[in-house]
């Protein structure tokens, strides 16, 4: 199956990244009979493109380089803790930087915020050292948009199985993927404990819907791309649906380097590098930015004209501040029988128990989730750095063979704490392969974080515990330099002063630029923040369309 | 390469004569030879190690993933194939730290054993190995060295494992030897169905309530129908 990409010279509608919000904003504008050209820096890959394969998925943070280059981010970027240190380069921000983006390769987890997440400075208050803000809208402006998500792109779970999920007008349109062993121990474990486990919320489908073939729990999932297509990622779901309509254009290998501003300060449209370096100029109506929460703001910060000295859309300076990573701790536990974890989903149960744990009672601000998995990876596991085992000789192949089977780990995925000092800006020396500036992170974590790191890795200890593990060996507290989750660094807000974009995603400073990715994020959630990108990119398309109608914009 | 396939006989066998013939079948590990394993003649051709690197390699990798009574490891999984393999392919960034590496751990051999690493007792070996793993840099490791020591061993102890377990088609894993070492299948073109083991099969699935349309006051909103 291959469509017509069809060439489109004066489209209604930039698109700047394709992945889970820059491919919903194409298929919906394009579908309501506007022209797009929907922009991505990496390449045109086809599912037949990539196959089960460690060594092919690796992620560059491994340092895989160069070949193969279907998963290749060969955006190198620089991190420091602080901004009194000199930046290194690092590898710490995790991309797919292709078309579909890191759809193409995630676990697919895909719950609602609950309701308080809209609002955690009215209910909990303030906290020393972060800057904790009321998103500008509510659960009740996203419900309708969580559902179109989950019904057009495809998401399966089971309604009414988790007691903390906020309140839904529909079930899931799939039921739960099949159980894995690491999701029966958690049942079996959260029940003695008196938790609720319940069945993961996938963008994987537990059966054909939407003309893909069901899961078949073959176990190359997250970090591999699903070879049959039973992940909904936008590369089969919204891509094609875009191309379908034939008003959308799908222009890869193209990297922005510049959003143009006229005179009046509106945005007129993108200057972009071909793969061969070769410069040129693309004019629209309206732009609309999708190329994550660190890819985002360091285009809006390359962005620099007359009316925006300090980078377009950043009249308030808080473009590239408040990134938020999803913080995390992670245990591991070993068993007597196998679990062959090879085999099925990566995640298959979740428990949210402590999503908002009194703060009075723990000492902590905010919460997280458990998210029991496992997976069959055989390199990193062989590579695993274990206490009191040399990472070579016989007793490590020993260890190996006795326990690459019989595994799960627990991971507890939490919240960080929106920062101003943490943030993306320009490296002053480091260029990418475009010649341009690469993003520099500065980004420490608050001390909250750790409180909560050390609450959930106890529980983590306490399911694996109770489901029956030996020698389980917990992560430490540690200071990300990056991750999956890129958020907070263009969030939405009422005050033009505090906030790059305004409760639509649209820019305070230029009504015709829409910034919708992860980047719009007030307060991190507690993770898998994916659906509700996509379900902010299906309400934004909604409004443009409203508003493109109204001719207030373009 | 050349070819695909090789045999471990005649490519040790090899090794020891460019060596100089110090290298005796003896010294490598018995087990790495199991009996009735097929012989062909076919030399390996090094794409990006010599034959001295190559051979040094080839020992470390041994080290690291024995052959033993546990079963067969590196030297049957031709991970060294891999690794000369992948420093002209995807590890093409490690060639430079290998020839340096290597280069360095010879010196250092030299200086701590009195000789390079192939030609040390299998004792001196391990003693040797031992020796780089406890420290960042001995003091015996050259100055000036671009990869430190226990830098150059994890570099090396990385690609043995990828060598070991990785998808046949890179070169290492011959025969899937290391995934049978691990009961892994390998790829799995038509998935699987449940039961996965006994855990999923025995641990009775949790009986959720049953779920009830939301009816509360609070309006879902949705823009153009305000």
């Amino acid at each position: 199956m291959s469509l017509p990409n069809p060439i489109i010279r004066r489209p209604d509608v930039i698109v700047i990244g394709t992945g889970a919000a820059g491919s919903v904003m194409a298929k919906e504008l394009s579908s309501k009979g506007l022209k797009v050209v929907a922009m991505e820096m990496g390449s045109f890959n086809k599912t037949r493109h990539f196959d089960q394969d460690e060594i092919q998925a690796m992620h560059p943070s491994n340092n895989l380089v160069d070949y193969p280059n279907i998963y290749r981010y060969d955006q190198p970027n620089t991190y420091r803790q602080t901004a009194t240190e000199e930046a290194v380069k690092d590898h710490g921000i995790h991309m797919q930087s292709t078309v579909g983006g890191s759809t193409l390769h995630y676990t697919g987890i895909s719950w609602r915020l609950h309701e308080n997440d809209f609002q955690e400075r009215s209910l909990f208050g303030d906290l020393d050292g972060a800057d904790i803000q009321d998103w500008p809208i509510d659960y009740w402006d996203l419900e309708h948009y969580y559902e179109k998500a989950e019904y057009e792109i495809g998401v399966s779970g089971l309604a009414g199985a988790n007691p903390f999920d906020p309140p839904r007008r529909r079930p899931y349109p799939m039921g739960p993927v099949p159980r894995t062993s690491s999701g029966a121990l958690a049942d079996m474990a959260a029940q003695k404990l008196g938790w609720h486990s319940y069945p993961a919320p996938l963008a994987i489908n537990s059966k054909e819907y939407g003309g893909r073939p069901s899961v078949m729990n073959c176990g190359f999932c997250e970090s591999y791309v699903c070879t049959i297509g039973a992940r909904s990622s936008m590369l089969v779901t919204m891509i094609p649906q875009a191309l379908r309509t034939g008003n959308c254009q799908i222009r890869a290998d193209s990297c922005v380097t510049q959003i143009l501003v006229d005179e009046e300060g509106r945005a007129e449209g993108v200057i972009y590098l071909d793969k061969n370096l070769r410069e040129h100029r693309l004019e629209a109506r309206a732009v609309v930015v999708c190329c994550n929460g660190i890819h985002t703001p360091r285009l809006l910060l390359m962005s620099k004209s007359n009316q925006f000295p300090d980078g377009i859309a950043n009249s308030s300076g808080k473009v590239g501040k408040h990134l938020m990573f999803n913080y995390y701790q992670s245990a591991r536990g070993f068993f007597e029988k196998d679990l062959n974890e090879y085999k099925g989903v990566m995640d298959s149960r979740i428990i949210q128990d402590f999503y908002d744990p009194n703060p009075d009672k723990y000492g902590f601000f905010g919460g997280g989730v458990l998210e029991p998995r496992g997976d069959g990876e055989t390199i990193s596991f062989a590579n695993l750095n274990m206490p009191r085992l040399r990472r070579w000789g016989g007793r490590r192949k020993k260890w190996i063979m006795d326990n690459y089977t019989r595994y799960m780990v627990a991971l507890t995925s939490m919240q960080s704490m929106s920062q101003e000092s943490n943030l993306i800006d320009l490296d002053p020396d480091l260029k990418d392969k475009w010649g341009l500036p690469v993003p520099r992170v500065t980004y420490n974590v608050h001390p909250n974080e750790h409180k909560i790191g050390d609450f959930f890795r106890e529980r983590a200890r306490e399911l694996l515990d109770t489901a029956g593990a030996h020698g389980i060996v917990a992560s430490p507290n540690f200071v990300p330099h990056g991750d999956a989750h890129l958020l907070g660094t263009c969030r939405m807000g009422n005050d033009p002063a505090e906030s790059v974009v305004n409760k639509f995603n649209q820019s305070h400073d230029v009504d015709n630029l829409f910034i919708v990715d992860g980047s719009s994020f007030v307060t991190s959630g507690k993770s898998n923040p994916t659906l509700t990108i996509q379900a902010l990119a299906f309400r934004c398309s909604d409004y443009i369309i409203s508003q493109m109608a109204r001719l207030n914009i373009g | 390469m050349k070819s695909r396939r090789f045999s471990r006989r005649s490519f040790i066998a090899n090794s020891a004569r460019a060596t100089g013939g110090v290298i005796t079948l003896g010294m490598f590990s018995s087990q790495s030879i199991t009996a009735g394993q097929e012989l062909l003649s076919t030399e390996y051709t090094w794409n990006n190690l010599n034959e001295h690197q190559g051979n040094t390699i080839e020992l470390l990798t041994q080290m690291i993933m024995p052959s033993d009574e546990n079963g067969p490891g590196a030297s049957e999984a031709q991970v060294v194939v891999y690794i000369d393999r992948a420093l002209g392919t995807h590890r093409r960034d490690f060639r430079e730290s290998y020839i340096q590496g290597l280069t360095a751990f010879d010196k250092y051999c030299l200086v701590a054993f009195k000789s390079d690493f192939v030609h040390l007792s299998e004792r001196n070996r391990r003693r040797a190995l031992m020796g780089i793993d406890r420290q960042r840099s001995p003091r015996t490791w050259p100055k000036g060295a671009s990869i430190g020591a226990r830098e150059f061993l994890r570099m090396i102890i990385t690609h043995t494992m990828e060598g070991m377990f990785c998808d046949p088609s890179y070169g290492g894993n011959y025969e899937e030897i290391g995934w049978k070492l691990i009961r892994f299948p390998g790829r799995a073109p038509f998935g699987y169905d449940p039961p996965f083991s006994e855990f999923d099969m025995d641990i009775p699935e949790i009986q959720y309530p049953a779920w009830n349309p939301y009816n509360g006051p609070m309006k879902s909103r949705i823009i153009g129908e305000e």
